[in-house]
């Protein structure tokens, strides 16, 4: 029931925005700045450029703003804009490699000590996240993290429901057993058994 | 249900995505195996855990940069408008009728005047001998007709410089009384069609500023 009513308030603002309400693109920016920057932010892993391809989604949504369908989700059309912009950042990456100048000089140990510092539970499951292949951390992030239907992740990714299903699960499956260590420690912790000397 | 094919299940089964009978199933294995239903345990606690994850928000100055970024791109459209408008003057009947006229009037004459050529050396029609030749005469008039036409184009041009100057002219004004605002909407327009007014927008709001004949300023806040 709240999904609809939020459903039919963004195609009250896309409608308003269609016919020049420059309040309305606000409001729709607001509503959504930050949901689209969590999700881009997790595929891309840099603010910077999240934030670049965030507001180059909201102008997307400017530009082609006559030619929204209103047969589709409002939130659907905004998650396929930005989703391919995230995508294709990622196969210029892909093209270009590009190396640290950090990394040459001997840095390495600083940078080992970084990565040991996220300890707790959410910073460790931030990791597994960032570590899970492409296309299962795109579903994931979209179903479990943005809370977007089956049926609209299926939409956004273009792919048939029964594969996003499976991919949430293999997911959710791998990221357990990246968790599993960290989750063992801490349960140990609580209950009070000894630890190895190396794990405290 | 097998432990392996309940371990499979798990994850959807703590977030209420499975079929009626398989949640059964699963429901009951897990009341007999304890095992499973320690996974299920961490199953549910990573599930927490994903709620307490870090929520990334954009930088404050997000908006302005958009608004800016919109700004540009509307003023864009405008100037398109402004420049190429829906009906171009040189393709509407009433401009392009006078010139197929007198482009077939030229034709007609330099088609005549070539067969004239061609039939120099020929014996003129004996009704034509004794009337006197006033074709240089109708040439002349012809003449005229097509500089009358292009007189009209140049006009039709010279009124789009206008209003381009106009356009340039409001936006001087409001980059002169508000730096940081852009030009953004679409010139509004009198009914003879003449803009007088214009809108910019800054962090905070926009304004709407009138042409200089009328001198009247409207403000419109964005909602907060």
């Amino acid at each position: 029931m709240e999904k609809e009513t939020e459903k039919q308030r963004d195609y009250n603002l896309i409608r308003r925005v269609q016919n020049g309400d420059m309040v309305a693109f606000n409001e729709i920016v607001d509503r959504y700045k930050d949901r689209l920057m969590n999700a881009i932010y997790r595929m891309i892993q840099s603010e910077q450029e999240a934030e670049d391809i965030v507001q180059e989604t909201f102008l997307r949504v400017y530009q082609h703003r006559k030619s929204f369908d209103f047969r589709h989700c409002f939130s659907t059309w905004l998650y396929t804009i930005a989703l391919n912009l995230a995508r294709n950042e990622l196969r210029k990456r892909k093209r270009f490699k590009f190396f640290d100048i950090f990394d040459m000089q001997g840095h390495e140990n600083e940078i080992a000590v970084e990565m040991k510092l996220p300890s707790n539970l959410p910073n460790v499951l931030e990791q597994a996240i960032t570590s899970l292949p492409e296309k299962y951390k795109m579903a994931f992030i979209l179903r479990d993290v943005q809370e977007q239907p089956y049926e609209e992740v299926a939409k956004i990714m273009n792919i048939p429901l029964g594969t996003v299903k499976s991919r949430v699960n293999r997911a959710r499956a791998l990221l357990r057993e990246k968790l599993k260590p960290r989750m063992e420690e801490s349960n140990a912790l609580s209950k009070g058994t000894l630890l190895p000397v190396s794990l405290l | 249900m097998r432990c392996r094919k309940v371990r499979y299940f798990l994850s959807a089964y703590c977030n209420d995505e499975l079929s009626e009978r398989r949640t059964k199933a699963v429901r009951e294995h897990l009341d007999n195996c304890p095992e499973c239903r320690r996974e299920e345990a961490a199953v549910r606690e990573m599930q927490s855990t994903i709620g307490d994850l870090k929520g990334y928000t954009v930088s404050p100055d997000f908006n302005s940069r958009l608004l800016k970024k919109i700004a540009e791109e509307r003023f864009k459209e405008t100037r398109t408008k402004a420049f190429m408008p829906k009906r171009i003057p040189i393709l509407s009947l009433n401009r392009v009728a006078p010139i197929v006229a007198a482009a077939c009037f030229v034709f007609a004459f330099i088609f005549a005047g070539g067969i004239d050529g061609i039939l120099i050396n020929e014996e003129p029609p004996a009704t034509a001998i004794n009337q006197p030749d006033n074709s240089y005469a109708t040439v002349r008039e012809n003449t005229d007709q097509t500089a009358n036409v292009h007189r009209t184009k140049d006009w039709a041009f010279q009124q789009q410089l206008a209003r381009a100057s106009r356009i340039k002219d409001l936006m001087t004004r409001l980059s002169n009384e508000s730096p940081f605002s852009t030009f953004v909407s679409q010139p509004g327009r009198t009914p003879a069609g003449r803009i007088n007014t214009a809108t910019a927008i800054y962090p905070g709001g926009f304004r709407t500023f009138s042409a200089p004949e009328t001198l009247t300023v409207r403000e419109v806040s964005i909602g907060n």
